[in-house]
């Protein structure tokens, strides 16, 4: 049988030697029974012959042997290492119940530090990062901003336009597979009475649904003949936030009538939870455009100015629209609203209107981009905030970090003691045998508690 | 180790010949269940051997085996001491 080198019993001081404890098993097997039969006088060879034929294939029982071996001491490696974590960290909650203190400033520390970064970057993410919920494919979508260059280095550009611009987008342009308008900024009361209360409500078109893709949660939404500003419907679609709030999310509320500037609204759908068009903003109900000019007196032609600037929108190409063309046709379509603005005025003020030129860029809806594509305003100072969050979480570590120091400074000669008595041992239990008295210097009552606790460890080892 | 294999050698009167590899095999594998347990010990001559030992788990599943084996004897003696059909 091979002989293991000795210097591998070294090795024993940190882990069994699966290898060297299965030699010493089938050795002293081998040699015991070979023993047993020169004692009953069979002659060298015989014996040798007789016990490997006894023990069958040598080879293959070591192999396997030495498979159980090892999953064996992985087995309780990881149980030793297991037990030790536990009772390292009972004793680390001892240690921190003892000064509570310490603990509470630690806690609080971490807790501002970690809650303002969280925040923060939630902030971040719902500005710059997150796309609006339950809009499909919103990386396709696009808000056309229009620029006018009216003097020399001087271009102003507006994000809204009239509702003709709208009609004559839908109409004409082939590279577009959808359009939508809205408003946005509406405050309306809702509600009659006691009930009443001021609401946020986005004012859609027809195919504002149908352009972002989304479903509704509840019933329906609005259709496109019910959007028209002069000819629609009175039907709400309520924002899931608000029919949560007002109606506590009780679907029964279909159907039924809602009061709107005064006048009955039918609320046909609700939207689903999250949803807040492409704004940043919730809005709580969402109405026809043809709520724009309800219960007010204008003028029944107030939408078809082509000058008014109330409107924003999104358009989605198709997909295989070359650039080109889409710009170009949305550009056709500006020029001509443009042009039927400045009919009414005099020929002179045209002029002076049309000013050098004007241009229509579009923009992807998601994450922060404003006009000219730079940030909004908002999402740079959210990025600032959420840089001086990070860097207050720094700080706030670096404080957690110098308290345990200090901790760990003033318990230097506990903490050397228990390293020495470690070393010689494989386990630091001698630290979970006694409770630590409630004074913080509790020197005396832990050297006692040593000494007995490892003396009665000692015993075991006499015997190996 | 050494002592299971020339006890079970003697007591069944040389009826059950086991290869000792097998019986090695079999030891690890019961103490990988933990029906028994191991511990390095010294004989009397002074020489380095595996001590084995029973566990609590190891003397139920020795209880539950002895039955086992029980019935089925029983159950074999009964059919061959059975009288013939007539």
């Amino acid at each position: 049988m091979p002989q293991v080198p000795n210097w591998r019993r070294y090795l024993r001081f940190w882990r069994s030697d699966v290898d060297a404890d299965i030699d010493d098993e089938l050795r002293f097997h081998f040699q015991a029974r070979a023993e047993e039969l020169r004692a009953r006088g069979i002659a060298a060879e015989e014996i040798d012959r007789t016990v490997l034929e006894e023990f069958g294939d040598v080879q293959a029982t070591r192999q396997r042997l030495r498979d159980i071996g090892e999953r064996l001491e992985q087995r309780r490696e990881r149980e030793q290492w297991w037990h030790l974590t536990w009772t390292d960290l009972r004793y680390a909650i001892r240690g921190l119940r003892t000064a509570p203190f310490f603990t509470l400033g630690v806690v609080l520390t971490l807790a501002l530090g970690i809650g303002a970064a969280t925040t923060m970057y939630g902030m971040m993410r719902r500005l710059l990062l997150q796309p609006p919920p339950h809009v499909s494919a919103p990386n396709q979508l696009a808000t056309p901003y229009f620029h006018y260059e009216l003097a020399v280095d001087s271009v102003r550009t507006h994000d809204r336009l009239s509702y003709p611009f709208f009609e004559r987008l839908r109409e004409n342009a082939s590279t577009l597979t959808g359009v939508a308008a809205y408003d946005p900024t509406e405050e309306l009361v809702v509600g009659s009475g006691p009930d009443a209360q001021m609401a946020r409500a986005t004012l859609v078109s027809a195919g504002f649904w149908q352009t972002l893709g989304t479903p509704p949660a509840l019933g329906r939404f609005i259709a496109d003949d019910e959007a028209h500003p002069a000819t629609g419907a009175r039907v709400a679609v309520l924002g899931h936030a608000f029919w949560q709030r007002r109606f506590g999310g009780d679907p029964a509320v279909l159907g039924t009538t809602l009061q709107v500037k005064g006048q009955p609204y039918q609320i046909i759908g609700i939207a689903p939870r999250g949803f807040r068009g492409v704004e940043l903003t919730d809005t709580d109900v969402w109405l026809p455009l043809f709520a724009a000019a309800d219960g007010e007196r204008r003028p029944p032609t107030w939408y078809t100015f082509a000058s008014s600037s109330n409107l924003k929108f999104i358009v989605r190409p198709r997909a295989a629209a070359p650039p080109a063309q889409l710009s170009a046709e949305i550009t056709r379509a500006h020029n001509a609203i443009l042009e039927e603005a400045l009919q009414p005025l005099p020929p002179d003020v045209r002029d002076r209107m049309r000013g050098r030129g004007r241009s229509v860029t579009l923009q992807p809806i998601t994450g922060a981009l404003g006009q000219d594509g730079r940030r909004i305003p908002e999402a740079t100072v959210a990025v600032w905030l959420a840089g001086v969050a990070f860097v207050l979480l720094v700080i706030a570590c670096a404080n957690v970090a110098s308290l345990f120091l200090l901790r760990a400074r003033r318990r230097r000669r506990e903490i050397a003691v228990r390293l020495a008595l470690g070393m010689s041992r494989r386990s630091r239990q001698c630290c979970s045998s006694r409770a630590p008295s409630r004074r913080s210097w509790a020197a005396p009552a832990h050297w006692r508690s040593w000494r007995s606790a490892a003396h009665g460890h000692a015993e075991p080892y006499s015997r190996g | 180790g050494y002592g299971v294999a020339r006890w079970i050698r003697e007591s069944s009167g040389q009826t059950f010949r086991i290869l000792d590899g097998a019986l090695y095999t079999s030891l690890h594998r019961m103490e990988e269940r933990g029906w028994i347990e191991s511990e390095w010990g010294h004989t009397e001559q002074g020489k380095r051997a595996k001590f084995y030992r029973l566990t609590a788990a190891g003397r139920r599943e020795l209880r539950a085996q002895t039955a086992q084996w029980e019935r089925y004897a029983a159950g074999m003696a009964g059919v061959l001491t059975a009288p013939r059909p007539a």
